[in-house]
């Protein structure tokens, strides 16, 4: 799918309090990126243009019905700018594993965690979800999704959601709909049913902590599959 | 820390400005760097230097500074990296003592006058100037306090929650007897 917009502008903004921010035709970049570019071994802020770029497409191209799918747009966003970045000098997924993913599992061990995908009433309390489980929890689902059905399925599908959709809003419903097609299996169960209770520990739409606790005696941790032995 | 930044490094090694801001700012919490030095740091770096000086004179073991850095991070009109460069080196451990009646300040006052602000400034600095060195049974009832008193966000609930149970975790890990 070409890029929808004929042109993209990068503006470096003093003061803007976020990373980065893309809309249609333009970026905005936060001007102490301009120092960090200077580094040619830092990846970071090439990482982060890759991120606001995939959002021409997720996010620009087709948009979240509502804000229970901002999470989405982020997680995609991530998702493929881990995946695009392959002239790297470190791996964008190991950065990721050592950087990124412990940031989620501590933001998980905090009042304030929430599932990834929940119901939200406001754009506020979208953007107040913590953005460790937005864009890190988030990507770590979706590279879990492209493990289950293959690279090739989830592109396809995400090629199929933006033909379907593009120019629109578009829903996680939909897009499940879309890799349900291309990988020929029904992915509804994958993320989870419509209305799902407190109970039945999927990630989407519930917050489940697993007890867990530590032996130390035997160096394993309780809870952990695998970590304790059978049992 | 001197001698480095007069230049005396091991051969290859250079003082950036991200590591001359370090140094000073570890001067500036022992009451080591005075005005000048800090200054410095505004003129040799263009890019985070006036940051870099508010959060060494917010570090500073001195109750003018301090009173100084917490109106400087909460003032409205302050330009929010300025804000959260000042609240980033207030709370220094070791000096409890001279901080003990922001603890109050941060329930009562600093959070109301929070509210409202763009989100991810409101979580930066409500973050940044929580009590964290005060850890304590005293804090952890305050934050009781001002989270059922019914006058905060929920998101802003949220955050006092959030760094409530990090001193939780803080406190147990101090009192845990060792094992080995």
């Amino acid at each position: 799918v070409p890029c929808p917009y004929p042109k993209y502008d990068i503006a470096f903004v003093p003061g803007l309090s976020a990373l980065g921010v893309s809309i249609p035709g333009l970026m905005l970049a936060n001007e102490s990126l301009l120092a960090r570019m200077s580094d040619p071994d830092d990846d970071f802020v090439a990482n982060l243009v890759t991120h606001e770029v995939a959002h021409l497409w997720f996010g620009g191209q087709v948009s979240m019905r509502w804000w229970d799918d901002l999470w989405l747009d982020e997680a995609m966003a991530t998702y493929l700018s881990d995946t695009a970045d392959v002239d790297a000098s470190t791996d964008p997924w190991t950065v990721y594993g050592y950087l990124e993913k412990p940031r989620a599992y501590a933001a998980d061990e905090m009042p304030g965690r929430q599932p990834v995908s929940s119901p939200v009433a406001s754009a506020a309390d979208a953007l107040f979800r913590l953005p460790p489980l937005t864009y890190s929890k988030g990507a770590a689902v979706i590279r879990q999704l492209g493990a289950l059905i293959g690279p090739d399925a989830l592109h396809r599908g995400l090629s199929e959601y933006l033909r379907r959709f593009g120019g629109g809003g578009a829903s996680l419903d939909d897009l499940v709909a879309c890799w349900s097609q291309c990988a020929d299996r029904d992915l509804t169960g994958w993320a989870g049913p419509r209305r799902v209770t407190r109970s039945s520990g999927r990630w989407r739409r519930v917050s489940r902590r697993a007890p867990m606790t530590t032996d130390s005696s035997i160096g394993c941790v309780r809870g952990w599959p695998g970590s304790c032995g059978p049992g | 820390l001197r001698s480095w930044l007069a230049g005396e490094l091991r051969a290859g090694l250079t003082v950036g400005a991200g590591l001359r801001g370090r140094i000073l700012r570890t001067l500036a919490e022992r009451g080591l760097a005075d005005e000048a030095d800090l200054d410095e740091l505004a003129r040799l770096d263009p890019v985070g230097g006036e940051q870099a000086r508010a959060t060494g004179r917010a570090s500073r073991p001195d109750a003018t500074a301090k009173e100084q850095a917490w109106t400087a991070a909460l003032a409205a009109d302050q330009d929010w990296r300025t804000a959260l460069a000042y609240a980033n080196g207030f709370w220094v451990p070791g000096q409890q003592e001279l901080l003990q009646d922001y603890r109050d300040r941060y329930f009562r006052v600093a959070l109301p006058a929070l509210e409202g602000r763009e989100i991810r400034v409101m979580r930066n600095l409500a973050r940044a100037l929580y009590p964290a060195t005060l850890a304590g049974p005293e804090t952890l009832a305050a934050a009781g306090t001002a989270v059922e008193r019914g006058d905060l966000s929920q998101g802003m609930r949220l955050i006092v929650l959030e760094r409530d149970a990090i001193m939780r975790s803080v406190l147990a890990a101090r009192s845990a007897k060792p094992r080995w």
